[in-house]
């Protein structure tokens, strides 16, 4: 992890790769690259966490995943969310928004 | 947690798969990473070197989506077994030793457990079972357990004040005829008091009331709700109806409750119950002592004693003085009336046997005519059951089902050669304890097996204890012991708990023995 890349709060990785799949179905390798490219390359994932974080979703039942064909033709697994992981998304995403804002103002307090 | 339970039980039984998958996903992770590395110039050989060196160890990798398919336990579970059943493979004799005496040691517990319960354990169906005591006749010759007269009963009921609600009773046998056809049936033959002392209301009509069992009274009979069942498909019409016993018509008066299969059950469970007076119609099945002279009948022959009492004796206590009748006919020598009293529980944890005497002059003629009989004075005294069989006795009168004496079963005995089996064969497992824990298995590992282990042996031998269990209480319920609850679930239960724990014991007793040899040790046990 190089020094201008941040680290990334624990729990945040699931909410990044809820948010990352909302748009469609993804692999994992895409899911990386699309959080490191968004971020600016400030987020990397630790790409060796990224796949249990992956799978523990999945078992959730928060995506789903199915095997499909890559960009470069090849076989990859891809995964996107499922109708319980939206509703997920929508709570985690308010409750980060609150959280930040609640950290925010104590920041700014004078 | 639906999905959650579908989502590990997919990734369980379709393992292999799922690795696959898990190592195609990775590779492809890898593969693109490389590509990436390659586009900026690596060559092929470093790019995958800085790939994996992103990813990070692969194996820990996998390990921990492992983890995450939330399986460790199960796999470990699955593991134990399949390892048990090579084991088994390997042993088959002494697991079926294994199996079979937890088989047979269930199947022998319930069954036994099931009869001791019908017949001593379980309380009587009757108003306050604890206070009845059963009276006996003891003769000069020493043996203190006869049946009792007819006319020892009316003097008894009339005289003795010690016991209260004095009841009569015999099982028999009668010919019945039911349709065309004719059969012998179990019957209760019992005194016109019988329901009313004993506490126990008819479900259906009335019960048989004293005034049936007076001389010249219409002949009544009572159904019991298994009879009514069975020859009437209970049918609230058969009350007014004649049912034919011994060739004289009987009018059915009432239904007995469903539970209430009289005094005698489950040896003798009886169809019906018919008034005393009616005595001849039927065959006492009953041992007897003594014989009627020419031309009396049994129910006035003093000599003949052949029916069974029941008296209440919650508040019969030892006293100085008290009241009997009593009866030597036929050694012209004294003789004396027991009762074996048991206080309510909890108050006095000793039975009593209440005495009474014969006073002397008591006597009657040879030929066997009645003579009056009342005793001067009889004394009563106290004295506690003695023996086992008069222990039963008293707790048949009065038990109460409880956990603790439920608990008490035979159980212990059978499985006392299933722990030698099982001990042993571990035992005989020292040196691969000794070999595991060198490379490194923990005491938890260890134990964790061997708890495996007996599982699977407990479970096979309680499926077929289960199986036996239940083809042999059907067994004796259908030929001998009417009552007796095939599926007794307690007893079952009982049988089972008993059974697994001696079986746990067996197993992890030598293997905590053997995770506390120092392995250098242990791999030189043979």
């Amino acid at each position: 992890m190089t020094a201008d890349r941040l680290d990334l709060p624990q729990g945040t990785l699931e909410l990044l790769i809820l948010k990352t799949l909302a748009p469609g179905p993804r692999h994992g390798w895409g899911i990386s690259e699309r959080i490191r490219q968004v971020s600016r390359e400030a987020l990397e994932i630790r790409q060796g966490s990224l796949y249990p974080a992956l799978h523990r979703l999945e078992r959730r039942d928060w995506i789903a995943a199915s095997w499909g064909t890559s960009e470069h033709n090849r076989r990859a697994k891809y995964y996107r969310l499922t109708p319980k992981g939206h509703r997920q998304l929508e709570s985690d995403v308010e409750a980060w928004r609150a959280l930040t804002a609640a950290v925010g103002h104590v920041l700014d307090a004078r | 947690m639906l999905d959650d339970l579908r989502f590990r039980l997919r990734t369980l039984f379709r393992r292999d798969d799922v690795e696959d998958d898990l190592d195609d996903e990775l590779r492809f992770h890898l593969e693109r990473a490389a590509e990436q590395h390659m586009a900026r110039g690596l060559s092929r050989r470093e790019a995958y070197r800085q790939a994996q060196l992103a990813f990070g160890p692969i194996d820990f990798v996998k390990e921990d989506c492992r983890r995450s398919w939330g399986i460790r336990q199960l796999d470990a579970l699955r593991q134990d077994g399949t390892f048990a059943l090579r084991l088994i493979r390997k042993h088959p004799a002494l697991s079926a030793i294994s199996a079979i005496s937890l088989a047979i040691g269930i199947g022998l517990n319930t069954t036994l457990f099931a009869l001791l319960d019908a017949t001593l354990l379980r309380r009587l169906p009757v108003d306050r079972p604890e206070q009845l005591v059963d009276v006996y006749t003891s003769e000069v010759d020493g043996f203190a357990w006869y049946g009792s007269s007819y006319p020892d009963y009316l003097d008894l009921r009339r005289d003795m004040q010690a016991l209260g609600g004095l009841v009569g009773y015999v099982p028999a046998m009668a010919a019945v005829r039911t349709g065309e056809r004719s059969r012998a049936m179990p019957v209760e033959a019992v005194t016109g008091n019988y329901f009313q002392a004993l506490g126990v209301p008819a479900a259906h009509g009335r019960v048989l009331l004293p005034d049936d069992d007076r001389p010249g009274a219409a002949p009544v009979v009572m159904l019991s709700s298994a009879f009514w069942s069975a020859a009437f498909d209970r049918d609230p019409g058969a009350l007014g109806r004649s049912l034919r016993i011994g060739g004289r018509l009987y009018t059915i008066v009432g239904v007995a409750p469903e539970g209430f299969a009289g005094m005698t059950a489950p040896i003798l469970t009886p169809a019906f119950w018919t008034p005393m007076a009616w005595i001849d119609d039927v065959q006492p099945a009953v041992l007897h002592t003594g014989s009627s002279a020419p031309g009396v009948s049994v129910l006035e022959s003093r000599g003949r004693r052949w029916m069974l009492l029941k008296g209440r004796g919650a508040h019969a206590r030892p006293q100085p003085t008290g009241e009997g009748l009593v009866d030597n006919r036929h050694r012209r020598r004294p003789g004396r009336i027991d009762g074996v009293v048991e206080p309510p529980p909890f108050e006095d944890r000793h039975p009593q046997r209440v005495e009474v005497p014969l006073a002397d002059g008591h006597r009657l003629d040879d030929k066997g005519s009645r003579v009056p009989c009342l005793p001067k004075s009889c004394s009563m005294r106290g004295r506690p059951c003695a023996t086992t069989w008069r222990r039963s006795c008293c707790r048949r009168a009065s038990s109460r089902p409880s956990s603790a004496r439920r608990a008490w079963s035979p159980s212990g005995w059978p499985p006392v050669g299933l722990y030698g089996v099982i001990a042993g064969a571990i035992v005989r497992r020292t040196r691969e304890i000794g070999i595991r824990m060198a490379l490194g298995a923990t005491r938890r590992d260890v134990l964790r097996l061997v708890v495996r282990q007996c599982a699977v042996v407990v479970g096979v031998g309680a499926v077929l204890g289960s199986v036996s269990a239940f083809v042999a209480a059907r067994a004796t319920a259908g030929v001998l012991f009417f009552g007796i609850d095939a599926t007794d679930a307690l007893a079952w239960g009982g049988a089972i708990v008993v059974s697994i724990a001696v079986a746990a014991i067996a197993h992890l007793a030598p293997a905590l023995r053997a995770v506390g040899v120092a392995p250098s040790v242990a791999l030189r046990s043979e």
